[in-house]
């Protein structure tokens, strides 16, 4: 029985002879690469993952069977396959034990209908816990181990500068979650492209929540900075995101004389999925010369209805997301922590929650992605695709040339689609655009 | 599921607010092993004083020594300068909702010990990473467990021997309610000592019980069972299943004659018995052992940390993998055998004569799910299943036994 203490993985109580599996759940502490998780798995029951030694995806198999069973409402199978999800997951593990973790707290709270309570009790916590430097810590340390986020910064600084340039007063609205990190690098190009340095407006449309716990500090180096570059800048802030197609220009303070660009960077996907026609329509009304959207290449939305499919796409996401995650930043960073806090709340949000239909149980954000496609057949109502420039194109693939093997840049090929796509190890994940009315 | 035993708090709050929280009997205190009852839980907050450094910097060491308690109260609550003692405070103040089977309390403060937590961070984060997630993981199944034990049934009676506030129940209706085949009838059968209390707790319970839109009854039964003749209000209805939950005080008697009580059990026939024994020879606060245990591992961590540098990928490797396993064992289940006596041997004879056997406690876990029905595996650190019976312990200490038994003509 000595030996059960340096086995890592939790001795079930349900394994009365523990000794005759002494020898064969042995495990080398020295293989890092084992998910002790694996061990425990292949003397459960025969819904095991495969081969203990191999990379046996046993999370998502586990979880794809747990998704199937909630759709049937095969209750014990539900509890069984929960019940081992439990045991086995851990947000603190490798890869598979973290979609464990965060995929299994989703459907458990899908099985007992506590989505919503649940993803506003985390939601509340993580909001009391941010602070400008944390979320600085991590929005910077992502941006300098992955091109996942500055792959559309580049794309969409490229296309406004392009389309406002000559003009002397800019508008930028800014609809977007990168906390203004984009705008220096813009800020710098306006100060040194050309003699005359026009005069930019930021508007930023933003959460109440977020200009809470962040905006300040965001205003006062934002404005800092643009001393520094000479150029003359206003900055705004208006916290209704959630009521974005209802925005007016006045709201926003556009006015009749500025050259507006609007910046929509992760933004599209948090509006409801019912007023994302009537956003696409609002930005239009305010009369920009270039609009920027760039989103994550998953589709949450045309499977709504049909929990398995959303769910196997939630899961092929996330675990490609979670990969990316883990070979990008070093095994103990709090700010690859941070990440996947924030992806286990929009997997909550996804899998668990209604979309706000006015219920007393609906969350007023969303997570529900779509691809760069189905975003394309919404913005064409009111909009023409813009192609990016040869010199933008230059500009991404030498920002891909900064960071590690494995990130490539694909070009749309038929008239139907446009934008830049990003690509890790060949699976499109961000698609950058950019449009005129 | 964490956040559905919230729910509770709204409606089982106390209502009257001079009462106190703590579900135990003054009678209780006078027992021997628990006689340093409060004063031990204040020790146990002193000795996990933090120690700081020069530059600020909380750190954890042995035994410091023992400070002003009032000042002592306000570093843990308060949480000092550091973040990493507002954590600790935190998770202590979980453990102790916990202590008192107060559930609703201990999930509630879990989200944000998990988010103050981190494997990546200072000692306290760390080992507050390891000590929430296990406890989140145990409540999670143990809320699983009572689902999937009721899952068949459809009407159920529960017989519970030493309701007292009922604590433990309001989160088996949240389960109940929840399920997609909704329950014809629940009806609760509360013994206990005092007829006030007894209907305080069961309007409380039909209160919760109606606020989800379960159909419940509640009956109160004052006095001891063992010693009840007029079994009429015990009897099952059609289709029903009995559940008899059986909390053993040996200090007290709560049940009166064991004869009668046995002879109760052999007349109800219930479909599931479970029985939870204390073992006081061993006994200890919860507090206690929770904070030795917490103690240690931050010793260990710091330890860990001095030898290895701030981002020691080794470090974290050791520590998720082995000691977070330690750690869930603990809070959880598993761990190596203990010793200890086995006080159900003595009921065992008695319950076997009068047609029941044990229903073995190891085997697989779905059957096993259904079995702690009842208990309080969120409640322990190492269960473990011995001779078919979970013996719940601390480190090498025995703490509580329990088993099930089921009618011998009866197959689970």
């Amino acid at each position: 029985m000595d030996t059960v203490i340096y086995n890592p993985k939790p001795s079930y109580f349900m394994y009365s002879n523990v000794n005759q599996q002494g020898n064969d759940q042995a495990v080398d502490m020295r293989n890092n690469n084992q998910p002790p998780a694996s061990q425990a798995s292949t003397s459960h029951s025969s819904e095991s993952a495969g081969d203990p030694c191999g990379p046996g995806k046993w999370a998502a198999r586990l979880l794809r069977d747990c998704a199937k069973a909630l759709s049937e409402k095969d209750s014990s199978r539900i509890h069984h396959l929960l019940w081992m999800l439990n045991e086995l997951a851990s947000a603190y593990g490798d890869c598979e034990q973290k979609l464990a973790s965060h995929f299994s707290q989703a459907l458990f709270c899908k099985a007992t209908e506590m989505g919503e309570l649940c993803f506003n009790t985390l939601s509340s916590v993580a909001e009391r816990s941010r602070s400008f430097e944390s979320a600085r810590k991590m929005i910077l340390k992502f941006q300098e181990v992955s091109p996942w986020t500055t792959f559309g910064h580049v794309a969409s600084n490229g296309a406004i500068l392009e389309a406002l340039d000559g003009e002397s007063k800019l508008h930028i609205i800014d609809i977007s979650n990168t906390f203004c990190t984009q705008w220096p690098t813009l800020l710098e190009a306006l100060a040194t492209r050309n003699d005359e340095t026009p005069r930019l407006k930021l508007t930023v449309v933003t959460t109440v929540s977020m200009e809470r716990s962040v905006m300040k500090e965001i205003r006062q180096r934002m404005e800092k900075f643009a001393r520094l570059m000479g150029v003359p800048f206003e900055f705004h802030v208006v916290s209704e995101l959630y009521r974005l197609a209802e925005l007016t220009k006045e709201e926003l303070g556009v006015q009749d004389d500025e050259a507006v660009a609007v910046n929509c960077i992760g933004a599209l996907r948090r509006i409801n999925v019912k007023d994302r026609d009537a956003v696409v329509h609002m930005l239009h009304t305010l009369g920009p010369k270039v609009v920027t959207v760039v989103e994550e290449e998953a589709d949450f939305t045309s499977s709504m209805d049909d929990f398995v499919k959303c769910f196997d796409e939630c899961l092929r996401f996330y675990a490609l997301f979670f990969e990316m995650l883990e070979e990008s930043f070093l095994p103990t960073s709090n700010e690859r922590l941070m990440l996947e806090r924030e992806c286990s709340r929009s997997i909550l949000s996804v899998l668990a929650c209604d979309e706000g239909d006015g219920g007393s149980c609906s969350t007023e954000e969303s997570e529900r992605r779509e691809r760069g496609r189905q975003w394309c057949d919404r913005l064409k109502e009111a909009f023409s695709p813009v192609g990016f420039s040869d010199d933008v194109v230059d500009d991404v693939r030498a920002l891909l040339k900064r960071y590690r093997a494995g990130w490539s840049l694909v070009l749309p090929q038929g008239d139907d689609d446009s934008g830049l796509y990003l690509t890790w190890k060949e699976e499109p994940v961000v698609w950058a655009s950019a449009w005129k009315p | 599921m964490l956040q559905s035993l919230r729910l509770q708090s709204s409606i089982n709050a106390n209502p009257n607010p001079n009462s106190t929280m703590r579900p135990k009997r003054s009678d209780r205190e006078s027992h021997a092993g628990d006689s340093t009852g409060d004063n031990e839980d204040n020790q146990a907050r002193k000795r996990f004083n933090f120690g700081r450094n020069l530059s600020g910097e909380a750190t954890v060491s042995g035994e410091k020594s023992v400070r002003h308690e009032d000042e002592a109260e306000e570093e843990i609550v308060i949480g000092g300068e550091s973040s990493g003692l507002r954590l600790l405070g935190l998770l202590l103040q979980c453990a102790e909702a916990v202590s008192m089977d107060n559930l609703d309390e201990a999930s509630g403060l879990l989200p944000e010990i998990s988010e103050l937590a981190s494997p990546f961070g200072s000692s306290p984060e760390r080992v507050a990473a390891y000590f929430a997630e296990a406890l989140q993981a145990r409540i999670i199944s143990s809320c699983l467990a009572i689902f999937q034990a009721l899952e068949a049934e459809d009407r159920v009676h529960v017989i519970d021997l030493d309701i007292m506030q009922g604590l433990q129940w309001p989160g088996l209706f949240h389960i109940l309610a929840s399920r997609s085949r909704k329950i014809r009838s629940m009806r609760i059968t509360g013994v206990g000592s005092s007829i006030e209390l007894l209907e305080a707790t069961g309007r409380r319970l039909s209160d919760f019980a109606n606020s989800l839109g379960l159909p419940f009854e509640f009956h109160a039964l004052e006095g001891k069972v063992g010693n009840i003749t007029d079994l009429s209000r015990l009897a099952p209805r059609q289709h029903e299943a009995t559940v008899v939950h059986w909390m053993h005080h040996c200090l007290y008697d709560i049940t009166g004659s064991d004869l009668g009580t046995l002879r109760l059990l052999n007349l109800l026939k219930p479909k599931l018995i479970t029985i939870v024994e204390q073992d006081l020879s061993h006994s200890g606060r919860f507090l206690g052992r929770f904070v030795e245990a917490l103690h240690y591992y931050s010793a260990l961590f710091d330890a860990l940390g001095d030898g290895l540098g701030g981002d020691s990928v080794e470090r974290h490797q050791v520590e998720q993998q082995l000691f977070g396993s330690e750690i869930r064992n603990i809070v959880a289940v598993g761990g190596p055998k203990r010793t200890g006596e086995v006080k159900v041997e003595r009921w065992a004879d008695e319950l076997r004569r009068i047609g029941f056997r044990p229903v073995s406690l190891g085997g697989n876990p779905a059957a096993q799910a259904s079995l702690l029905l009842g208990m309080f595996p969120w409640k322990g650190y190492t269960l473990v299943e011995e001779s078919g019976c979970l013996k719940l312990g601390w480190k090498d200490l025995s703490l509580l036994t329990a088993s099930a038994w089921q009618p011998s003509d009866q197959s689970l």
